[in-house]
């Protein structure tokens, strides 16, 4: 087969003026299109939650040997349909302190679970391990337990929706 | 109390012995006919690199000689089992019943396919992919038969309460105990053969000879460190299971009263990822590849890897989360120890990868044969470093239970403590599931607080389960 | 004598179907010809019906053709689900019981697309075993490979999305690891993370964005790349694998009519610089109808085996969502099964992003780059050791994680009796 021979047109005046008006209106219709797409789907980027503080149970429900889990809601907020963010505080006495964390394993996210048994908090998900208090003792995970926001309202604790990262304890193996 | 004719030490020694001793027989067996299979399979795609042929049917004679000496051992060693520990047998047994049942059945099948594998290896050369099945069911039932009673030593380290049928079969480390002894025979066996062939090579008087078994010294040592590499990270899961399910044992293991003797374990292991790697340069070396370089660099990596995996933790002694004595930072799990097997691992891997690479083109690569005596005797010392290793892993898992035979449940003191043996017959048949045994915490007593089954959600009509 | 019977009995029927077709084509000549004058159809039969393809080792060839059925099957069930589900926060798992329960025949449904993903997977595993065993990812095939990797990942993403709009506990808690594992990617994974839950936390944002995902961007993605990959291969020919070119073994039958003309064809092919075909097979027939034939009955016995599975082991529906539970433990979809157990292979704040995100992305990325590491002419398993040993490395490895990973997901349930 014979290969056609491409013409390109002359360079001229008229020839540029045309393509920076070609590349213009496809770089404005472009942006036009993308722009609020872009916007639309990194928005939620820039949204945050209110401060919002949740009673979790009474003191005299508080015990200092065993974390007792209690659920909390928080309203959802930024949705189109009224929603629950249901989570799970652990709360023990640590002398005269009362923590309040959670139970979100900061390996994967998996709920952990406090095994009598064993006197010790495990997460099925790999096996991660930490104290009553919450802190890590074992297993993959790299942080402790985060604290929630906590406060002691008259003979009642109340959590906020905001948690309190722990890190790692000294010397842990 | 076991009836006690023979002084408790030396009930506990001649078990550990015989065991040891069959382990040790039973693991290289199982390895060596993998590779006798694999062997005749690549001489069949190879087309006509008989010497492959050659080394198959060299393994499967000492297999099919060795086997009787794997099974006596096993049997005296069940024969004292009776004798010393009758109540502990028995509930041991009772417990297991089926496990120990399909082990025998896959034992007579094992026996049945090995003599017939190896007797007619003659008389069917025409139907070599007869044979071949053949092999392939003699391994299929090999690892069944190792499979069956791993579920019995499993036991002993974590009983699970067996609330189905499958369920004693599959306790938490039945399968980490499988995978671990698949991955260890054939290794094993990969550098028995090594060591066999770097004997035979240091003995021979002609070229042709030395060649032959250079090269084969050069395939067991791939098998060896081809199937090593997992190690680590199967020895890892086991550990995490075992502290899941009996933390004790965990807590002697790997912080107690056994945990220096798991130092020496890993320097063990370091040495064998060493010297395999040491011996692969010395064999890339011969022929002046540009791939030494890389292996020596490997090596390196190894090594520091090695220096890094055999730290202690502490100088001193260690229950549990109390230590006194001297902190060794470096010594800590995660993440020295846990980078240096990273580390390790992947060394281990580019290593074989490479080797096979270079040598690829079999017997005809033309430097078989030649060089020093170092590489043979490194062969030499892996078959050692890694039978002492063996021999080691079984005493350490099977200490870390101690007062236990069966852990949490039966005691050497007071055999009498049965574990919960088998589920009671259901209609059904021996698969259906009868009702899950009671798994609830301890309940907390204050109100509001989640206790199993308080989770408030509002539920459609249910799925019939 | 009732041999003779049944012969020209036989015979009669061949020759009364074969008129019967003749007259059939007869009757219809002039509808094809009007079509011809429109659409290059006569193009189209001679290009892609009548293309010759390799007679030897084809029955490995199948398995791309199932994967494509699979695909259709699950677009199709996919389209019936749609019809009932809701990707509400509240109603999700209602909406699957509903279907489960009262939508007639809807279990089977349901189960037809789960066990369809399930056979999915597992096909997309065996194809791309058997191409890299057949060295068909060598030139000129590489941009077949590289899509081929590319519709591996969208597959694996398209169905654990699927596993997540399911909102019940499973589907929730392997949302709740997808996006941890995204945020533990170094220095954009928060941002991933937030941008996928659409907040700090779970929110019904996360399941109507997963659910897009599933049901449009990625399948559109799967069906536009699959459809390439697939003109890529009828272009350049079905001949990347060595064991085309094997010779016949003794006793093999002459090549047939058929065949002789397929090899005719190909061969004017390869001559014509306008073509991509460069080799040729050692024997070879036509696509239409031999080798649809042997894609149709793989497929066939493909969806048959799903359709029994749907049938005899329907899909559950978990418990729904409780982020406080005590009791479930999560367990990961099985063809992640290898990488949870690297989850516990790799602890800490270092090796984490380190193990997971990197081991994975540089297996991905040794995966893309495969056909431009392995530039060994030879195609013979051979003849290329390195990775050959490479294959069954990953292989087994992956193998042996998974068995781990099951056995611990199994055992799950003694961690919470009581010692």
């Amino acid at each position: 087969m014979i290969q056609e021979e491409h013409h390109l047109p002359a360079r001229s005046r008229r020839r540029f003026l045309q393509d920076l008006a070609i590349g213009g209106i496809a770089g404005l219709v472009s942006i036009l299109i993308a722009g609020p797409l872009v916007g639309y789907f990194f928005e939620v980027l820039g949204r945050s939650s209110s401060l919002q503080w949740v009673r979790v149970c009474s003191l005299e429900q508080i015990d200092a040997l065993e974390p007792r889990l209690f659920r909390v809601a928080f309203a959802g907020e930024n949705s189109s349909v009224p929603f629950e963010i249901v989570q799970g505080v652990f709360v023990i006495r640590q002398g005269d302190q009362v923590l309040a964390f959670g139970n979100v394993c900061t390996h994967m996210g998996c709920s952990v679970r406090w095994l009598a048994w064993r006197q010790q908090i495990l997460c099925p998900c790999h096996g991660g391990i930490y104290d009553r208090w919450g802190n890590l003792a074992g297993g993959p995970p790299a942080e402790s337990l985060p604290f929630f926001l906590s406060r002691i309202e008259g003979n009642d604790l109340f959590v906020a929706n905001r948690i309190i990262r722990r890190g790692n304890i000294e010397g842990r193996v | 109390m076991e009836p006690s004719f023979a002084p408790e030490v030396a009930r506990r020694f001649a078990i550990g012995f015989l065991f040891v001793a069959h382990i040790q027989f039973a693991a290289l067996l199982i390895g060596l006919f993998t590779l006798g299979v694999s062997a005749e399979f690549f001489w069949l795609q190879s087309s006509g690199n008989s010497n492959l042929d050659r080394l198959a049917r060299g393994i499967g004679m000492v297999a099919a000689i060795m086997y009787s000496t794997g099974a006596a051992l096993a049997f005296a060693a069940l024969f004292f089992l009776t004798i010393f520990w009758p109540t502990f047998f028995y509930i041991l047994f009772r417990a297991n019943f089926w496990p120990f049942v399909l082990e025998a059945i896959t034992f007579a099948l094992t026996l049945l396919y090995l003599l017939p594998w190896f007797f007619t290896w003659a008389s069917m050369e025409r139907f070599k992919w007869a044979h071949l099945a053949l092999g392939s069911a003699l391994v299929i039932s090999a690892y069944l038969q190792q499979a069956m009673i791993d579920v019995v030593a499993a036991y002993m380290l974590t009983p699970a309460p067996p609330s189905s049928f499958l369920r004693v079969f599959l306790n938490p480390t039945a399968v980490p105990l499988d995978m671990h002894r698949l991955v260890g025979d054939i290794s094993f066996a990969g550098f028995v053969v090594a060591g066999f062939a770097a004997f035979k090579a240091l003995r021979s008087r002609q070229m042709e000879d030395r060649a032959y078994w250079d090269w084969v010294g050069s395939i067991g040592l791939t098998a060896g460190l081809g199937f090593l590499y997992l190690q680590p990270a199967i020895g890892v899961e086991y550990m995490e299971e075992i502290r899941a399910n009996s933390p004790a044992a965990f807590t002697t293991m790997m912080r107690g009263n056994l945990s220096w003797l798991f130092i020496v374990q890993v320097a063990f292991l370091s040495i064998l990822f060493l010297l395999s790697q040491a011996y692969i340069l010395i064999q890339i070396r011969k022929s002046n590849l540009p791939s030494a370089r890389i292996q020596g660099v490997l090596l390196f990596i190894t090594l520091l890897g090695s220096l890094l995996l055999v730290q202690p933790f502490v100088i001193g002694s260690s229950q549990a989360y109390a230590w006194v004595g001297w902190v060794n930072p470096l010594g800590s799990m995660q993440p020295w120890k846990y980078i240096a097997m990273a580390g390790m691992t992947l060394s281990a891997i580019v290593a074989v990868l490479l080797f096979i690479g270079s040598v690829r083109s079999g017997l005809r690569w033309g430097f078989w044969g030649m060089g020093g005596r170092a590489a043979q005797y490194l062969l030499l010392a892996l078959t050692i470093f890694a039978s002492f290793m063996m021999a080691l892993m079984g005493f350490i898992r099977e200490n870390s239970r101690i007062p236990f035979t069966i852990f949490n449940n039966t005691t050497i003191e007071q055999p009498e403590q049965f574990p919960q043996l088998m589920p009671t017959p259901t209609p059904g048949g021996p698969f259906t599931q009868p009702t899950p045994i009671s798994t609830s915490s301890s309940p907390n007593g204050s109100p509001g607080a989640i206790s199993s089954g308080n989770t408030g959600a509002t539920k459609l009509k249910e799925p019939t389960p | 004598m009732l041999g003779s019977v049944l012969g020209s009995l036989m015979d009669g029927m061949v020759r009364a179907a074969e008129s019967a077709i003749d007259s059939l084509s007869r009757a219809l000549q002039p509808t094809y010809d009007w079509l011809d004058q429109r659409i290059p159809i006569r193009r189209i039969e001679e290009r892609i019906l009548f293309d010759p393809v390799p007679e030897r080792g084809s029955w490995w060839y199948t398995f791309g053709a199932a994967i494509y059925t699979l695909l259709i099957v699950q677009l199709i069930t996919g389209i019936f689900l749609l019809m009932y589900y809701v990707p509400s926060w509240n109603e999700a798992r209602n909406s699957i019981l509903y279907i489960q329960q009262e939508v007639f025949l809807g279990w089977l449904v349901r189960g037809l697309h789960y066990w369809g993903q399930v056979a999915l997977v597992l096909l997309v595993g065996v194809h791309m075993l058997r191409t890299f065993f057949s060295g068909a990812y060598k030139s000129p095939r590489e941009l077949t490979w590289v899509l081929g990797v590319t519709l591996l990942i969208l597959m694996v993403a398209t169905a654990f999305t699927g596993g997540c709009i399911r909102w019940d506990q499973s589907g929730y808690f392997d949302t709740v690891v997808g996006t941890t594992i995204a945020g533990w990617t170094p220095i954009i994974g928060p941002f991933l993370a937030k941008l996928w839950r659409g907040g700090d936390t779970i929110t019904p944002l996360t399941l109507t964005r997963t659910f897009a995902f599933h049901v449009w961007i990625f399948p559109a993605l799967l069906f536009a790349i699959a459809t390439v990959h697939v003109a890529l291969v009828v272009i350049q020919g079905q001949f990347g694998s060595w064991v085309n070119y094997e010779p016949d073994p003794p006793g093999t039958r002459p090549p047939d009519e058929d065949e002789r003309a397929a090899m005719e064809k190909l061969k004017r092919e390869v001559l014509n610089p306008d073509s991509r075909k460069v080799n040729i097979p050692s024997r070879v027939t036509w696509f239409f109808p031999y080798h649809l034939f042997k894609e149709g009955v793989v497929s066939m016995v493909v969806f048959f085996g799903v359709f029994l599975a749907a049938f005899f082991f329907p899909v559950p529906v978990e418990e729904p969502v409780d982020p406080t539970t005590i009791t479930y433990a999560p367990a990961s979809m099985w063809f992640f099964l290898f990488e949870d157990q690297l989850f516990l292979l790799f602890p800490g704040a270092w090796m984490i992003p380190a193990g997971n995100v990197g081991v994975d992305t540089l297996m991905v990325i040794l995966l893309y780059l495969l056909p431009f590491i392995d530039r060994s002419p030879g195609l013979r398993p051979f003849q290329r050791p390195m990775a050959i040993a490479f294959m069954l490395i990953v292989v087994f490895s992956l193998l042996v994680l998974a068995m781990l990973a099951a056995s611990r997901v199994y055992n799950y349930g003694f961690i919470n009796s009581p010692r």
